[in-house]
């Protein structure tokens, strides 16, 4: 770690931080790959809790679970639940290396490291795409 | 700590007090690696083992009523709800707010956690007893 410094940003100042976020012009590699990392985490915290809460309908036995079944099977629904996926793959595998660059494992490589995560990451993406419409 | 990718960007999440902040990186890579394991245990388990992606009510009930299955998707849901409250946490010390704050940032995320555990025990236990 170069810096342990937490700056006190003014409240204005911290909305323009998150919004910068967003943009993605002129960015180096390494705040690429911070923002990818920390918007996939976000997403999928909102998506645990979304989980959560369809998953009540199980306690309360198996017709209203049958009911939400016939909504997960539909194609749209399917292409919302690669995307969730997606997000798992690039984030768990760029958490990967993350975990191995912090503890000093590869570091002279993160770039080729993070290349090597985001292309593993598609590739799988692909085959549980054509896995879940039933291609392969 | 060995530099990496993301420190141009991102002083990471240290109390201004200078405390905890690197071992709750620890914990969050650690639990992140073991959430590789489980969550892959869970996704192919619960989804892509079963024909159409999803089991059905019996399905589920049966599967939770192996005492392996259960113990390794309670152990899941722990590890995936520590890993989701620190990284809020993370995210919420990275706005630099005053140490006290903090501090009630950490408390509400713990209660948030345990409440979300004690939900999703709640739902695993329901479903096992086939109710
Ligand atoms: C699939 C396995 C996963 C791995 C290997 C992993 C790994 C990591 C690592 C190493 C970090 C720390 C990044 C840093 O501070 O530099 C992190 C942050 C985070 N993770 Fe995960 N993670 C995984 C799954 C998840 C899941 C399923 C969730 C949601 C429930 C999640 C939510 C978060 C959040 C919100 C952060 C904070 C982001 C930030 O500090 O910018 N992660 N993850």
């Amino acid at each position: 770690m170069t810096s342990t410094t937490v700056h006190t940003r003014p409240t204005r100042g911290r909305v323009r931080g998150v919004l910068a976020y967003a943009n993605l012009r002129r960015r180096h590699l390494g705040s690429v790959a911070f923002v990818t990392n920390r918007i996939t985490g976000l997403l999928l915290v909102g998506y645990l809790y979304l989980h959560l809460g369809i998953l009540y309908l199980l306690t309360e036995g198996p017709r209203s679970w049958t009911t939400v079944l016939h909504l997960f099977k539909n194609p749209a629904f399917l292409g919302l639940e690669s995307l969730l996926i997606l997000f798992i793959l690039i984030h768990g595998l760029n958490g990967l290396r993350l975990a191995l660059v912090g503890t000093g494992v590869g570091v002279r490589h993160q770039k080729a490291w993070f290349a090597t995560a985001m292309s593993v990451s598609g590739c799988l993406y692909v085959v549980v795409v054509l896995a879940m419409y039933g291609v392969i | 700590m060995a530099a990496d990718l993301n420190d141009r960007v991102r002083p990471r999440a240290v109390p201004p007090s200078g405390r905890g902040g690197s071992l709750a990186w620890i914990l969050q890579a650690v639990s992140g690696v073991a959430l590789i394991v489980l969550l892959g245990v869970h996704i192919v388990a619960q989804h892509f083992v079963v024909k159409g992606g999803l089991r059905d009510y019996a399905q589920v009930v049966s599967y939770l009523s192996n005492p392996l299955v259960l113990a390794v998707e309670s152990l899941f849901v722990v590890v995936l709800i520590w890993h989701a409250m620190l990284g809020i946490r993370a995210v919420l010390f990275d706005f630099g707010f005053s140490a006290k704050t903090e501090a009630v940032i950490s408390r509400c995320l713990v209660a948030l956690g345990l409440a979300t555990a004690g939900y999703s025990f709640w739902v695993i236990a329901t479903i096992a007893s086939g109710r």
